[in-house]
């Protein structure tokens, strides 16, 4: 793939998902509506921890403002990929309703149609929760804006790919829609706990089975001491989940195609 | 047997016709449900993950301040008190208030009104069968995944049957919520934000992080009196850690916000389906 | 070169078994038993620019399967399959430039945006030059008279207005050869001609290539040059629709209602499939007689309310037609 069809795709995306976020404006009281749920929602979340740092101040080294700031870079990346490739987490339900036939018809490449295919609008309440967050975590210097957005959006990439991958997998196993939203859950749950709670196995397990801790505790080390290894590690693993997407995708399309799957309507 | 017949039946058998109808529901969501062994086996494996960042969070905690008991509280019974509360908590998913949203939507509930059977109690089984398939694995992973990480506590028989009562409450109470947040799609076009604000309610003040005994002082007393706490927090920690004033107070909570919303939900009921009758669905 | 070409084409699906309860759900996993299903079974046909083949057959016959075959969603068993002169499942997406479709019970329209917004999309997804784009839907738009339609969300569409939509989606890029499966259904009388109409148009006009399913042998009578029929997933009878006409759709159901009593319907050359006091169902074989003898008739000695005139239905043409390849 090259980089001018790279960057066509790209500019496809944007103006797909522009196009669905103005239609949604247009009923006014139903977008604030959604978009100020969130937020408040959000806001929500973020009381419990002030309770709870009310009650233990701080451990070791992580306290409110750390946990802001948590939060700040999990949700900015989170509503990018709940913007933009929000039909991603619609695979699993595609394949099982036997509606995949529309996006394998249409002239593009069809992961790319599927996850384009949608929008969730109350994302662009989690986009502005997560930028108001950041600002006010205590971390918002001129620097930390640039390293934010570029984490925010290698971690939205690194978990698209995750989701991509986990959908796909109802390719083999047909009633996998529930599985898929629970590691969906899983891995955004686990983004939203301090650091400092992942220690010996848990920490093995965040950094591979559930890949939680790239679009959370890296991202956010590297807004408070960057450095170039905790970068690195991060495209390594936008690359590499990337490809191993797109392989799983596409054989499991194969799959599709030969109509031998269960569970299937065709 | 024609429709005077059924009428004038004996009281007992009315009733028993009515419970065998209600049986059938219950019993046709729980085997749904049981069909689904692999998604209830993951949901278990999420509850398992969870409580291990628990545990690893409050054992850190604790150490940070050097002590082994906080507000009375063991690092174990903080533990399993979450397990209990978020077992129980999505063992009521997915919301019944999205089923109740999407007939009224479209336009079915027009068949359940004209059915023989109350709106609300077929909902109430529904969810009871659903929640005992549910609860039964979740309950079952979380207790192996408690015992391995952080052992055994003790349990009373008085904690076990009134934390029991409190459960069952606790469940009619959230049903009872859930259906009224459903019932609202009468009137409003998209109760999704109704849904994430409760949920948000009962993650923060319904003791599914952070215990509410743990909580400070002023946030505790607020917490106890609302009733995101006495959906499962109340039976939860009264299993752990059974005192019977608290049992008490607790259960008069809960009774009261049960009358409550049983009162809201009625009437919300009779007045939307009128709604739906006036404006043709 | 023939716009389709299928040769020898054979489909075979596995499909797993599984019986009922907990037991059957460990089973199916431990030692899985399949079911092995011919959906189609050998079949040849092609077709040339700018004809409109009509291609029907029961439910389970093998059309879908065909028509995914065609379209590159499935890839065929064995045989030989080529549409425009590539192969489908192997070059998909650059067979998707040149091709329509439009499946009746699945909408191509994003359903929350009006379908003005899913044509701005499709012309950049289909990399259509923008003035030439926008001469060619305002075109389209009148040809379908979907002028005020473009503006509502495709959701509170009725179904006509919504088929009539998806159809200019599908012709947007010009394609070479649409493929429309049951694009009728669930439409009233009206709409129906409509969209054959406008079918009929394009197909006359831009020399597009037309594969046309149907449950509906009207759809196939208004509109296909062509008539190939399907079932057990073999071909049982390919030839023009006239042939087609001539030996199948040789009677119609004709209902009258009367406001006077009937007594002694005496009309030679109709069968009577039913009769009530003020109602009669008559069949009638159109080579033998004609419509208008009958209704002259009627009219003449009774007060006719209603009329209600039908073909037989694609069912009985099929059984009439199985009968007969049984048989010949």
């Amino acid at each position: 793939m090259s980089i001018s069809m790279a960057v066509k795709y790209l500019k496809l995306t944007w103006l797909v998902q522009k196009i669905n976020i103005m239609s949604a404006m247009e009923y006014r009281l139903s977008f604030l509506y959604q978009v100020f749920g969130m937020i408040i929602n959000n806001t929500g979340l973020m009381f419990v921890w002030y309770i709870f740092f009310k009650k233990f101040p701080e451990i070791n080294g992580w306290g409110f403002h750390e946990t802001m700031l948590l939060y700040g870079v999990s949700t900015m990346s989170f509503a990018l990929v709940w913007i933009f490739l929000f039909g991603s987490l619609w695979i699993s339900s595609y394949i099982v309703k036997g509606q995949l036939d529309n996006y394998l018809l249409q002239p593009k490449n069809v992961l790319w149609s599927i996850s384009v295919s949608r929008t969730d609008i109350s994302a662009v309440g989690d986009f502005s929760f997560g930028i108001i967050v950041f600002i006010v975590s205590g971390y918002f210097t001129l620097g930390n804006i640039f390293i934010f957005l570029l984490v925010g959006i290698i971690s939205a990439i690194i978990f698209y790919n995750l989701i991509v991958i986990v959908q796909s997998l109802t390719f083999w196993f047909g009633n996998f829609e529930s599985v898929a939203e629970d590691f969906t859950n899983a891995l955004l749950g686990f983004t939203l706990y301090p650091q400092t709670v992942y220690r010996g196995a848990l920490q093995i397990i965040m950094y591979t089975i559930i890949p939680a801790a790239y679009i959370s505790l890296v991202p956010v080390r590297l807004i408070k001491n960057f450095n170039f290894l905790d970068l690195f590690l991060m495209i390594a693993v936008a690359i590499i989940t990337f490809i191993i997407a797109n392989l799983v995708f596409f054989k499991g399309l194969k799959r599709y195609e030969s109509g031998n799957l269960i569970n299937v309507k065709m | 047997m024609d429709n005077l017949a059924i009428n004038e039946r004996n009281f007992l058998v009315k009733y028993y016709f009515r419970f065998l109808k209600y049986f059938e529901i219950l019993k046709i969501s729980f085997l749904t449900d049981t069909t689904y062994l692999s998604s209830n086996f993951t949901s278990g494996l999420v509850v398992f993950f969870r409580i291990w960042i628990f545990t690893q969070l409050y054992q850190i905690t604790y150490a940070t301040i050097n002590k082994t008991t906080v507000s009375g509280f063991t690092i174990p019974m903080v533990i399993w008190s979450l397990m209990i509360v978020q077992s129980m908590a999505s063992s009521t998913r997915p919301s019944i208030a999205r089923k109740i949203q999407d007939e009224i939507k479209e336009g079915t509930i027009d068949l359940k009104i004209c059915r023989p059977y109350s709106f609300m109690f077929f909902y109430y089984f529904e969810l009871i069968g659903r929640f005992i398939s549910s609860a039964t694995v979740n309950l079952l992973v979380g207790f192996i995944a408690v015992l391995i990480l952080v052992g055994p506590i003790k349990i009373t028989i008085a904690s076990l049957i009134f934390g029991l009562i409190l459960l069952i409450f606790g469940i009619f109470l959230d049903f009872l919520t859930q259906y009224i947040i459903g019932l609202l799609s009468f009137w409003i076009e998209d109760i999704q934000p109704i849904i994430w604000i409760y949920g948000k309610g009962v993650f923060i003040l319904g003791g599914m992080i952070f215990p509410i005994a743990l909580f400070p002082e002023s946030f505790q007393k607020v917490a106890e009196f609302l009733p995101f706490s006495q959906l499962f927090y109340s039976a939860s920690r009264t299993f752990v850690s059974f005192d019977y004033n608290l049992f008490v107070k607790y259960l008069l909570t809960q009774i009261v916000w049960i009358i409550i919303f049983y009162a809201l939900a009625a009437f919300m009921y009779r007045k939307g389906v009128r709604n739906v009758n006036i404006n043709g669905g | 070169m023939n716009i389709i070409e299928v040769e020898n084409l054979q489909k075979t699906f596995k499909t797993k078994q599984k019986e009922s309860g907990f037991k059957g759900g460990f089973q199916s996993v431990l030692k899985p038993q399949y079911k092995i299903i011919d959906a189609v079974k050998n079949i040849t046909f092609s077709a040339k620019k700018g004809e409109i083949i009509g291609f029907i057959g029961p439910n389970g016959a093998g059309k879908s399967t065909t028509i995914k075959m065609l379209t590159g969603i499935l890839f065929p068993t064995s045989g030989h399959i080529k549409v425009l002169g590539k192969v489908p499942s192997e070059n998909r997406q650059s067979l998707a430039y040149e091709i329509g479709s439009v499946f009746g019970q699945k909408s191509q329209l994003w359903f929350h945006l009006p379908p003005q917004d899913s044509y701005n999309l499709f012309a950049r997804i289909y990399e259509l030059d923008q003035s030439a784009y926008l001469e060619r839907l305002s075109f389209l738009i009148d040809s379908f008279e979907i002028g005020d339609l473009l503006k509502t969300p495709v959701r509170k569409l009725s179904l006509g207005q919504r088929m009539r939509c998806e159809i200019v989606a599908s012709l947007l890029h010009r394609p070479k050869i649409i493929f429309l499966d049951e694009p009728t259904i669930g439409l009233d009388v009206i709409a129906k001609q409509q969209i054959r109409d406008v079918i009929k148009y394009f197909n006359e006009k831009e020399d597009v290539t037309i594969f046309l399913t149907s449950h509906d042998a009207g759809d196939i009578e208004a509109l296909a040059h062509r008539t190939i029929v399907i079932n057990f997933g073999e071909i049982v009878f390919d030839d023009s629709t006239d042939q087609f006409k001539k030996n199948y759709i040789k009677s119609k159901a004709i209902e009258l209602f009367t406001s006077n009593e009937i007594k002694n319907f005496d009309f030679h050359g109709g069968k009577i499939l039913s009769q009530t006091k003020f109602s009669l169902k008559i069949e009638l074989d159109t080579a033998a007689n004609s419509i208008d003898k009958l209704l002259d008739y009627a009219i003449k000695n009774y007060d006719i309310k209603d009329i209600n005139i039908s073909d037989p239905s694609m069912e009985e043409i099929i059984t009439a037609i199985y009968k007969e390849t049984r048989h010949g």
